[in-house]
């Protein structure tokens, strides 16, 4: 009897006893649905993380952060030096393979008005290196020159957000008269909105993304002079040309700095990498502490599958003793039982497919202002399916065994 | 002077003894049996007397306890499951008393059952189903379901299950057990039509008027063959 023939008796089976083989798929089509909603889940969880981490500048952005003076160095407390400009071209002109520098003043934001309209607004004062070292572009107009920076023009480039709510739709923006701080700016610039145009951080608009659509920029200088009075940076920032030598950056870095601080160390160099590894972390213990609950759902799936046939040839005792009294062997048995466990898997795992589809769909709908939207692969979608394929063999070889092994003498008395 | 016919089956010392927990049953006991081709012969005797058991072992469905049984020149007292199964497919036909057939099947596909097993064609086995669907006059009900159709037209339905495969040996266990009589005889006559085209043919029955009809009547007594008389 041909492999064919008994995956059609399989269906006949089914079909015959349609309310029962279809709460058994039940367990089935829950457990495909729930491990491939799991690979969707985390994906999208990667996925979502991943764009958040390159907006942060990547991998190959270093940072100079303040930290907390030792201990041992609190007594020589008042001699420390700020982070400042003389330490960007110390590191520019003794660590060989930065890419970018870009010193930076956090302004704490502040109030901006233009005509009858006022916002709060965040504003960096920062150097043409931080569209580099930030993975930015601008959209409109330009960035923020030397020839601003030299002069301290009160220009400023906007977010795309801020565009947005003070100025009215599509028009343009450059060259408008805004104040900050009750100060004049001439802007000269739009920043390109994060996330890209029509992509799916921007269409769906989440949180992180609207924020940092709101950063604008002033030249350092500007910053300096006219806002904070001092010359302390917030931060120091570099982009390295290659990662695999992020370590040996930092640590030259730390170095520099080292010297041109007095070696004192109120400053820390941190990297991405920690963060990046991290989050692999959370990812990975999130895909299997999902995983197993997955497998539990498909194990109790197998476990329905497994009943059922028990009780299916138990119903058939006397159709396997014909079946063998007519010249059925062992094997052509087992391969019926079997065919109808996986044929059963095998549709519970379609339909489980299809499930999933519309589960993670809804949940992305759900989670559409966040990262974590699930993304949908065809690799996870046939993993799963191939998963439900082996658990009708697995769960199905001891029912199919069991008719097998059947004596047909006994199996043809039976009533 | 006329050759003797071939002999289809043949049983030498032939006992088999159940186990049941510490108990033993003999069924069989010390059995010599020779049934020739084209034979027509009834196996009677009362419940208990073994006669089913000797139609199990002659029809490859059970092994022996002791003893050799050769069907058409070859041993297959020792013979595995497998091969049982394979001999059961291609040379015995198997009648029952309840009929025995797949309730969700047509007539023209439990014909066919044995084919498929065979590893015929679905092409060949369908024109071969059919041709023994005409033989036994179901041909209009080839394609109804066993409960659509008699007693009596079951029991020709499974009887051409068991032609289906031309097998050496045809058994029938109480063949007109479940029907009327007047169906009964008919049935009978279908067997007796059978046996004239050449076909050997075993029935078990402990009804005595079906025993008359065959050519070689068998009796069996606490596992023990206690007449074997030409009728």
């Amino acid at each position: 009897m041909g492999i064919l023939q008994g995956i059609i008796a399989g269906f006949k089976e089914i079909w015959a006893h349609k309310l029962r083989s279809f709460l058994t798929m039940l367990g089935v089509i829950l457990g495909v649905a729930a491990l491939a909603s799991m690979f969707a889940f985390v994906e999208g969880m990667f996925a979502g993380w991943k764009q958040v981490m390159q907006e942060l500048g990547g991998m190959e952005k270093l940072s100079t952060n303040e930290s907390q003076i030792p201990e041992t160095q609190r007594p020589f407390r008042h001699i420390a030096r700020q982070r400042r400009r003389a330490d960007v071209l110390s590191v520019r002109a003794n660590v060989p393979g930065v890419a970018a520098c870009a010193p930076e003043l956090d302004l704490q934001g502040g109030l901006v008005r233009y005509r009858n309209k006022r916002t709060w607004m965040p504003v960096y004062a920062v150097t043409a290196g931080s569209l580099l070292v930030n993975n930015q572009t601008v959209a409109e107009g330009r960035f923020i020159s030397d020839l601003d920076r030299a002069t301290g023009a009160r220009v400023i480039v906007l977010g795309s957000g801020i565009v947005e709510e003070l100025f009215e739709k599509n028009a343009p923006a450059v060259g408008r008269l805004i104040y900050f701080r009750d100060q004049p700016f001439r802007v000269v610039g739009v920043m390109q909105p994060l996330g890209g145009p029509g992509t799916r951080g921007m269409r769906r608009g989440h949180d992180f993304m609207r924020w940092r659509n709101r950063f604008s920029y002033i030249p350092l200088e500007t910053g300096m002079l006219r806002m904070t009075g001092t010359k302390d940076l917030t931060w120091l920032n570099y982009k390295v040309k290659d990662t695999s030598r992020l370590d040996r950056i930092a640590e030259a870095i730390q170095n520099v700095l080292f010297l041109t601080h007095r070696r004192l160390l109120n400053f820390s160099v941190t990297t991405n990498t920690e963060m990046f590894e991290r989050f692999a972390e959370i990812t990975g213990a999130f895909g299997v502490s999902l995983g197993i609950i997955a497998s539990i759902s498909l194990l109790v799936g197998g476990i329905g599958i497994m009943n059922i046939m028990l009780a299916s040839i138990n119903e058939r005792i006397r159709e396997i003793g014909i079946r063998k009294a007519i010249g059925a062997r062992d094997r052509d048995v087992l391969v019926q039982v079997l065919v109808e466990a996986v044929v059963l898997s095998l549709t519970g795992g379609l339909l489980g497919v299809g499930v999933s589809v519309g589960l993670t769909e809804a949940i992305g709908v759900i989670l559409r202002n966040t990262f974590s939207a699930p993304v949908v692969r065809a690799g996870p979608l046939v993993f799963s399916f191939c998963v439900s394929v082996l658990v009708g063999i697995f769960f199905g070889m001891y029912p199919a065994l069991r008719a097998a092994k059947l004596d047909p003498i006994e199996a043809l008395r039976y009533e | 002077m006329t050759t003797l016919p071939a002999c289809v089956a043949r049983l030498e010392h032939v006992s088999k003894i159940y186990t049941m927990g510490p108990v033993h049953v003999t069924a069989l006991e010390d059995v010599n049996l020779s049934i020739r081709c084209g034979e027509f012969v009834a196996i009677t005797g009362p419940s208990g007397s073994g006669k089913s058991t000797l139609m199990h072992i002659l029809g490859c469905l059970d092994s022996v306890t002791s003893g050799t049984v050769v069907l058409e020149g070859r041993d297959i007292s020792r013979a595995s499951a497998n091969e049982r199964a394979r001999i059961r497919n291609t040379r015995i036909g198997f009648v029952f008393q309840a009929f025995n057939l797949l309730p969700r099947f047509t007539v023209q596909h439990n014909v066919e059952l044995p084919l498929t097993y065979a590893g015929i064609s679905t092409r060949e086995r369908a024109v071969r189903a059919r041709r023994l669907i005409e033989l036994v006059g179901l041909a209009d009900r080839a394609h109804h379901l066993p409960q659509q159709l008699s007693g009596g037209q079951r029991q020709r339905a499974a009887i051409a299950r068991a032609l289906v495969n031309d097998p050496a040996l045809i058994f029938a266990d109480e063949p007109t057990g479940n029907l009327d009589t007047k169906t009964g005889a008919q049935i009978l006559q279908l067997f007796a039509t059978l046996h004239q085209q050449g076909r050997t043919i075993i029935i078990v029955t402990h009804d005595h008027d079906i025993a008359a009809c065959a050519g070689r009547r068998i009796a069996l007594r606490d596992g023990r063959i206690v007449q074997d008389t030409a009728t």
